[in-house]
């Protein structure tokens, strides 16, 4: 168990700033944490700068502390304060900007037990950012938003990659579902998935270790869902059900539902996180260095080629610039960060920002539109015996249908519902919002009712638009002195009808399956809500209308990399993790192997 | 606050002693001290109507202890004295209004000045004339004050052992050799 895995024994080799490392890589999370593994483990000699702090995870989450153990029930202390969903609506951006607060947090720290993940999640008011409406949920610690992630691992399929040659919309990405599959299967090993083999085409299975099980509300609804053709699947998580033996950071996953509770993870690490699963075993190789404190603000170009030659970046704690110098350098900031640094890399080569000839850095923003949800009570079930219902990493997930089994021609694409059902820690946020009255009646109600509650939202695949974009904002600046992204991104009607589409068929999921609705929601939530921000970056075959080639390597600087979600062509619906991971371990490979052949100088 | 007999039975549990609906005794606590505790946002008066009112909403019955045994009351003032002067301004005036009008209620309805001394079916009767407004569009703002003090009583209940373990009897956060639930019965393919 996590008391016994060993905290790391020597402190990380700190970065040699006279050295020229072979990768210097920007950013710890998925894809920053995988680049570092790939690249340690091919013996190359790489250096990971990550711009927060290491943190003691253990101690941090304290998954498995009973609300009733800690001062304030799990809440942050006083001053501490969360963005509410009005405020994304009715606040103009920079939304710490004149806000009250001493400090400010996005919306996930109006969550259960934000307490926990306080230090890893952005302070707004350091952090502002200008332009339109956007729920922008970031961490600034080792491991990125791995520390926060909802475990939701799924593979992209066929279908995915060529949906522009499908439906006539959009791009294809420039490599296959056959091209990826065997390092989708390399990171199930490396990391561990659970999930139950369906065998959809539209939604490839993993080699996955022991799934979770389902409530006994969750199965009627698969043999209803399966009479008309339609999935109901145990969750696809990202943990390690049957354990990793190969990497003693990490545990076998005891059950006890910690991460599906609170914003942050699992104090075990079998829920993956890239310092647990990655970092720490790249650094075992002994070719890793690694330095966190560092913000990187420019990757730096020879005046004489053109070509990247390292980056610079400030130190947190005594606020001086230093340059990281490097063969290759490969960014993995996260979607919006690494846009934001590739267009503050201006040169004379570059007059645009590094590796945007094509003027994409920043366009083409997708990611997954929410909002439609629906609550149920499964009346059978009322008064069912108290069960373990959320001792799991995850519950039940309903994969795509629309556009995919079934015809839907007033909109493109598809989305998926992910849901709960039955009993949980916090009944007074589930259950008793929708039990009237009070007293003995209530309360017996309360008891009676929890174990029958279903509950599901839509996660739906929005469409790549090159007007949807991020730019420099042209007066203001970070804490660092770093001028800040200006969004304009706005969701627009294949989004609103296919939103409305989610909250019909829900109704029908619930119909058909005996679950008599309590609320739900129609309404949209606001852009960058789903946290799966994707595009800026994209790969393509044509350098004219794309960043990156199929190796996430720059069409116009070829020692650039580019590893993280900004290089997706188009978002599907499913959660892009895993398959970030996928293809920054294939893009790693290849660049190792360039390197080898002295392509990349 | 750990309490040594959740732990202990948790112990038991983890050992395979069968697990159903565990009924938790109630500890025996040592008596608080009234001079000893202080409130830190209500008055003493406050708290003590806050009290009478939690408990009406989650009272003791055969099943379980109410919210008075899980100290609600208390947790709320300790919320409320974590809130900001002004930024949780209108929360915080919405408390203090909320149970003045309760009082104001009682007069207007029974005579009686204080809601504390109304007997428990006349507090009973004035709870459901604003419970009746709950699921109304439009409330009035002493039925908007009993949605708050409701959801508040419960945040606080079932956030205490007593509430979550005794009274719900939640059986998670345990760790678990195995998922319970319902397994699709496909066995594990690891490459």
């Amino acid at each position: 168990m996590a008391s016994d895995s060993p905290p790391l024994s020597l402190a990380p080799p700190p970065i040699d700033l006279r050295t020229t490392y072979d990768v210097v890589i920007v950013g710890s999370g998925a894809a920053g944490g995988m680049a570092a593994h790939t690249l340690a483990q091919h013996g190359l000699n790489v250096a990971l700068l990550e711009a927060g702090k290491r943190l003691n995870l253990e101690e941090e989450l304290r998954s498995t502390e009973w609300p009733y153990e800690h001062p304030r029930r799990g809440d942050m202390p006083p001053g501490h304060r969360a963005l509410a969903l009005d405020e994304y609506n009715v606040r103009q951006t920079p939304y710490g900007q004149a806000h009250p607060a001493k400090k400010l947090y996005s919306y996930v720290q109006g969550w259960r037990g934000p307490d926990y993940s306080k230090s890893m999640v952005v302070d707004e008011k350091e952090h502002p950012f200008t332009g339109s409406r956007y729920a922008w949920v970031r961490t600034r610690a080792l491991g990125g938003k791995t520390l926060i992630w909802g475990r939701h691992a799924l593979r992209m399929s066929e279908q995915d990659f060529k949906a522009a040659r499908r439906d006539g919309y959009g791009e294809d990405w420039p490599l296959s579902y056959t091209d990826i599959a065997p390092y989708y299967d390399k990171v199930d090993r490396l990391l561990g998935i659970s999930g139950h083999a369906e065998k959809l085409p539209h939604l490839p299975d993993s080699l996955f270790q022991r799934a979770t099980r389902l409530t006994p509300m969750e199965v009627r609804m698969r043999e209803r869902l399966a009479k008309v053709g339609r999935v109901l699947t145990p969750y696809r998580a990202g943990v390690a059900t049957d354990g990793v033996p190969h990497n003693k950071y990490r545990s076998r996953c005891g059950g006890r539902g910690a991460c599906s509770r609170r914003v942050g993870g699992c104090d075990i690490h079998a829920a993956f996180d890239s310092p647990t699963g990655l970092i720490y075993p790249a650094l075992d190789t002994g070719k890793l260095a690694l330095r966190t404190g560092a913000i990187v603000r420019e990757v730096l170009v020879d005046s004489n080629t053109g070509r990247a030659r390292g980056v610079s970046f400030i130190d947190a704690t005594t606020r001086k610039d230093y340059e990281v110098k490097a063969r290759v350098v490969m960014l993995a900031a996260s979607t919006l960060e690494t846009a934001r640094l590739m267009l503050l890399s201006k040169s004379q080569q570059h007059p645009g920002g590094i590796g945007n000839t094509s003027g994409h850095v920043g366009h083409n923003f997708c990611e997954h539109v929410m909002g439609p949800n629906l609550k149920g009570l499964m009346k059978d079930m009322v008064g069912r015996a108290r069960a373990n219902d959320d001792g799991r990493p995850g519950q039940f997930y309903i994969p795509e249908f629309r556009n995919v089994t079934e015809k839907q021609p007033s909109f493109l694409r598809s989305y998926g519902f992910q849901g709960r059902s039955g009993s949980n820690m916090y009944p007074d946020d589930t259950v008793v919002p929708l039990t009237p009255g009070f007293g003995k009646a209530f309360k017996k109600n309360v008891r009676e009712r929890a174990g029958a509650f279903v509950t599901m939202s839509g996660f739906g695949e929005t469409l790549p638009r090159f007007e949807n974009h991020v730019a420099l904002d042209a007066k203001v600046k970070d804490r660092w002195g770093i001028p800040v992204l200006r969004f304009n991104i706005k969701f627009g009607e294949n989004e609103k009808k296919m939103c409305a589409d989610m909250v019909t068929t829900a109704h029908e999921i619930f119909e058909a399956s005996g679950i008599e609705v309590l609320d739900g929601r129609t309404t949209i939530l606001p852009e960058g809500w789903s946290i799966h921000e994707l595009g800026t970056a994209r790969m393509g075959s044509d350098p004219k209308t794309s960043v990156l080639n199929q190796f996430q390597q720059s069409h116009d600087v070829k020692n650039l990399f580019v590893v993280d979600g900004s290089s997706h062509v188009s978002a599907s619906c499913k959660n892009p993790t895993w398959t970030i991971m996928a293809l920054a371990w294939r893009s790693c490979d290849h660049l190792a192997s360039e390197l080898r052949k002295g392509n990349l100088g | 606050m750990k309490n040594n007999g959740l732990i202990s039975s948790r112990r038991a549990a983890l050992r395979g002693v069968a697990a159903g609906v565990v009924a938790l005794p109630v500890l025996a606590r040592a008596p608080v001290h009234a001079a000893k505790r202080r409130t830190r946002f209500f008055s003493v008066a406050e708290l003590a109507l806050v009290d009478v009112l939690t408990e009406l909403i989650i009272p003791a019955d055969e099943h379980a202890p109410g919210a008075r045994a899980a100290e609600v009351a208390w947790e709320i003032d300790r919320r409320l004295a974590d809130s900001d002067p002004r930024q949780d301004a209108a929360l915080r005036n919405a408390w203090r209004e909320g149970l003045r009008r309760l009082d104001a209620l009682s007069r207007r309805t029974h005579g009686v000045p204080h809601f504390v001394r109304a007997t428990e079916a006349q507090q009973v009767a004035l709870l459901e004339t604003l419970a009746a407004g709950e699921q109304a569009a439009q409330k009035n703002p002493t039925q908007a004050f009993f949605v708050l003090l409701k959801a508040e009583t419960a945040r606080a209940y079932y956030g205490s052992e007593l509430g979550l373990m005794q009274e719900f009897g939640y059986q998670g956060n345990v760790y678990l050799p195995e998922f319970v639930g319902i397994d699709l019965g496909q066995a594990p393919r690891k490459g």
